[in-house]
């Protein structure tokens, strides 16, 4: 619940928070930053009504989510869809539709996560997990000192420690999972962050960091065919892409970019796989650079040097207004096959003694991402005492990802339309006015009890059929007794956001739900209530 | 633009420069000890419970003045979880000094420190200064490592210690330039051991080929 500040002051666990006092929180923004200076920057980029609209469109999409998935002419649509940006209430489940976990999950009967969930993983990995616990996004209302988002960002990575025993926890898998807590329950957030850590970005995260190192080389490389005047900065200066893309690449920006471009960058990374870090990567460089680079003519290289440093890791001016910055990036046309071209070069020059290094850029297996797969999750490497999935699909799923070539249709198609000198399609970001585009953002403070309901019905809501099975509310919170919930209601339109400042939660959260429940527009059983109990 | 020794006029780009000297230091140890805090209170002057781990590598500058001498300080922060120690090793070769840290309140980071010298002893260039640092020295009734087996560590080692806290501000500035100052003194032995030679070459500390040490050669 935004704004709960106090519901949440019964946490008092030294695993999960200190007793410590909170400075008081006066504002939250949407997303659930606490707000400096009473300054809000993350509003709506759109009016409400298109945001409305939208929303209807991405409902009708999730419903008729096969057709989207598969069928060529649809694909494009979904493709433009969400690089328009996935609405606010429906980000959620489409992430998961978009990682195609949703019919794996069900297959499962979540016994696989509660069983993880009971499991331990090694005493050094728990000590490594309980660490970075309180370091992940203080500002945020969830991961705050008091924020009960911490013990399900507990959960979800010492899952993954058990599940992945071989690769273990590595710290930059924190702020992924932190930020699908933000949209999913626990164990939504785990099945997510396995698909991205073997799925979209397999090798991130292993023990030797072998592929982000690739990674890193071919970043580079790729600086001097879309960016030459800024990779020549670069090597001059010899900041090298080690020091600049590790976090980017391994937390998918999300420590980098404002938060409205964060969740951006993320549901185009979800559709559109791996290429997309490195079209941000490049559109980063290429903002954070051009003009420094234009200065090497005249000075001393080792005089650039602090401020090529400076500049490289920053987030740029851009990056604030979302839409424009996810317009440059999508102009940048690098595709997987420009990727994994770049691979082999860099491959023949790999230093052996880092150990192997196996990379696909291609973001779907042959059958393709949105296809309805089965439990893609497990290839056969997980532990005994939990229930090994269908043979067929882990084959499947493993040899896909461990082709290190193979040619996607879609790929072809972009390469085609990418010609060698049209590297960025129609953009110049230096013609780039901010002032310009930052728009004035509303702030959260609404009272949404004084809102005539049947004017919000008259204006918002759509028709009942349009209307199909999303979360549209979403809470999170603590209760007295100490149990973290999260509530979905699901064919509620439209949303609002309710801010709390009352002590009694148990009270607040049935109080909502008993008013949700009794509207008639909430057909039986559509509310659903997760409470996860927690020995704490 | 390589500014290998000799090769640019590293006097004429000093006169243009605040600084007189140019030094780059590292700071290793696990996670969790302190890293990032000791550094953002010796190059910010606060402290901030809520730190955000650090994923690879990241850089301040800070400059200090000692015996006249104006001297820029590169400090390199790198992650503590030991799979960084991939991508955080090549950041050895160039450092001038190293302040390993560990955290009294941990006696496993304290352990750990045997793991971190042998480290610097396989990538980092042959006599480069060290510093061992104990953090959080504010939180006595957590402590479980004392000033004596820190102490007798460092000796062990044959290097210097100190202990401070990040939070009170203790010893921080104190550990930063008393790893300037063994820099200092080491690299003006070494020029005027150079002069003394007659070589009209400036030689640098750190090794060009590494990523520390690339941008150096107008140091002094």
């Amino acid at each position: 619940m935004y704004g709960s500040k106090s519901s949440l002051s019964s946490f008092q666990s030294s695993k999960f928070g200190d007793d410590s006092d909170d400075e008081d929180i006066s504002e939250i923004n949407r997303h659930g930053f606490k707000v400096k200076n009473g300054v809000i920057e993350d509003g709506l980029n759109v009016s409400i009504e298109k945001n409305r609209e939208r929303e209807g469109k991405w409902l009708l999409m999730l419903a008729n989510w096969n057709l989207y998935s598969k069928s060529k002419k649809y694909q494009s649509k979904l493709k433009n869809r969400v690089r328009k940006g996935i609405p606010d209430a429906i980000r959620g489940k489409a992430w998961m539709f978009l990682r195609a976990s949703a019919e794996g999950k069900l297959d499962d009967k979540g016994t696989t996560f509660k069983k993880l969930d009971e499991m331990s993983c090694s005493a050094e990995e728990d000590e490594q997990i309980e660490k970075d616990l309180h370091r992940q996004f203080p500002d945020h209302e969830m991961f705050s000192t008091k924020g009960s988002g911490k013990q399900d960002l507990y959960r979800v990575l010492k899952s993954w420690a058990v599940y992945r025993p071989e690769v273990g926890y590595c710290q930059g898998q924190a702020p992924i999972a932190s930020l699908l807590l933000m949209h999913l329950t626990a164990e939504d957030a785990f099945w997510s962050l396995v698909a991205i850590c073997d799925y979209f970005i397999p090798g991130y995260y292993d023990i030797g960091l072998t592929a982000i190192q690739m990674d890193g080389l071919i970043l580079e490389s790729l600086t001097g065919s879309y960016c030459s005047d800024v990779h020549k900065l670069l090597k001059a200066t010899k900041v090298e892409s080690m020091y600049y893309m590790t976090d980017w690449f391994m937390c998918i920006f999300i420590r980098t970019l404002p938060w409205n471009t964060v969740l951006r960058v993320f549901d185009l990374f979800l559709s559109e796989g791996v290429k997309v870090l490195f079209r941000v990567g490049l559109t980063m460089l290429r903002e954070n650079l051009y003009s420094l680079s234009k200065k090497l003519k005249k000075n001393n290289a080792d005089d650039l040097f602090m401020d090529a440093m400076t500049f490289a890791k920053r987030s740029p001016e851009v990056a604030k207004d979302e839409d424009y910055f996810i317009h440059q990036v999508c102009s940048c046309r690098v595709t997987e096959r420009e990727l994994t071209n770049e691979f082999q070069k860099q491959k023949k020059k790999w230093d052996k003694s880092k150990g192997d290094v196996r990379r696909n850029y291609f973001k779907r297996d042959p059958e393709g991402i949105y296809s309805d797969v089965k439990m893609p999750y497990t290839d056969g490497k997980m532990s005994k005492t939990i229930n090994p999935i269908s043979a067929d699909a882990a084959n499947v799923t493993t040899a896909s990802r461990l082709t290190t070539v193979h040619e996607s249709q879609e790929a072809q198609e972009e390469d085609a339309n990418s010609q060698a000198d049209e590297r960025w399609k129609g953009v110049d970001s230096r013609n780039y006015d901010p002032n310009a585009t930052i728009r004035p953002m509303p702030p959260l403070k609404t009272s949404a009890q004084t809102v005539d309901r049947a004017e919000i019905n008259n204006k918002y809501l759509l028709t009942p059929e349009r209307v199909y099975n999303v979360p549209v509310i979403c809470m999170y919170g603590e209760t007295d007794s100490k149990k973290t919930v999260m509530v979905y209601v699901h064919n509620y339109f439209p949303y609002f956001y309710v801010p709390s400042n009352k002590k009694e939660v148990d009270n607040d959260i049935n109080a909502v739900t008993s008013i949700l429940s009794s509207d008639s527009r909430l057909h039986g059983g559509s509310t659903r209530f997760l409470m996860t109990e927690n020995n704490i | 633009m390589s500014s290998a020794a000799g090769s640019s006029t590293p006097t004429s780009i000093a006169a243009q420069k605040a600084y007189d000297y140019l030094f780059k230091l590292l700071l290793i140890g696990d996670s969790g000890v302190g890293k990032t805090c000791l550094l953002f209170r010796f190059a910010e002057n606060s402290f901030n419970p809520t730190f955000i781990s650090t994923i690879g590598i990241d850089f301040k500058i800070q400059t200090v003045e000692i015996d006249g001498k104006r001297i820029k300080l590169q400090v390199w922060d790198t992650a503590g979880q030991e799979r960084f120690r991939t991508i955080t090793t090549a950041y050895y070769r160039g450092a001038m000094g190293i302040l390993l840290v560990y955290d009294v309140t941990s006696k496993k980071t304290f352990e750990n420190i045997t793991n971190w010298l042998k480290n610097i002893e396989e990538h980092a260039a042959e006599g480069v200064e060290q510093l061992l640092v104990a953090n959080k020295c504010d939180q006595e009734d957590k402590r479980v490592i004392s000033e004596e087996q820190g102490q007798l560590l460092a000796v062990h080692h044959g290097i210097d210690f100190i202990e401070c806290s990040a939070m009170t501000g203790e010893n921080v500035r104190e550990a930063f330039y008393r790893m300037a100052r063994r820099v200092k003194t080491k690299h003006e032995s070494k020029e005027s051991a150079q002069r003394a030679d007659g070589s009209k070459s400036v030689k640098i500390l750190s090794d060009p080929g590494s990523p520390l040490g690339k941008s150096l050669g107008n140091c002094c």
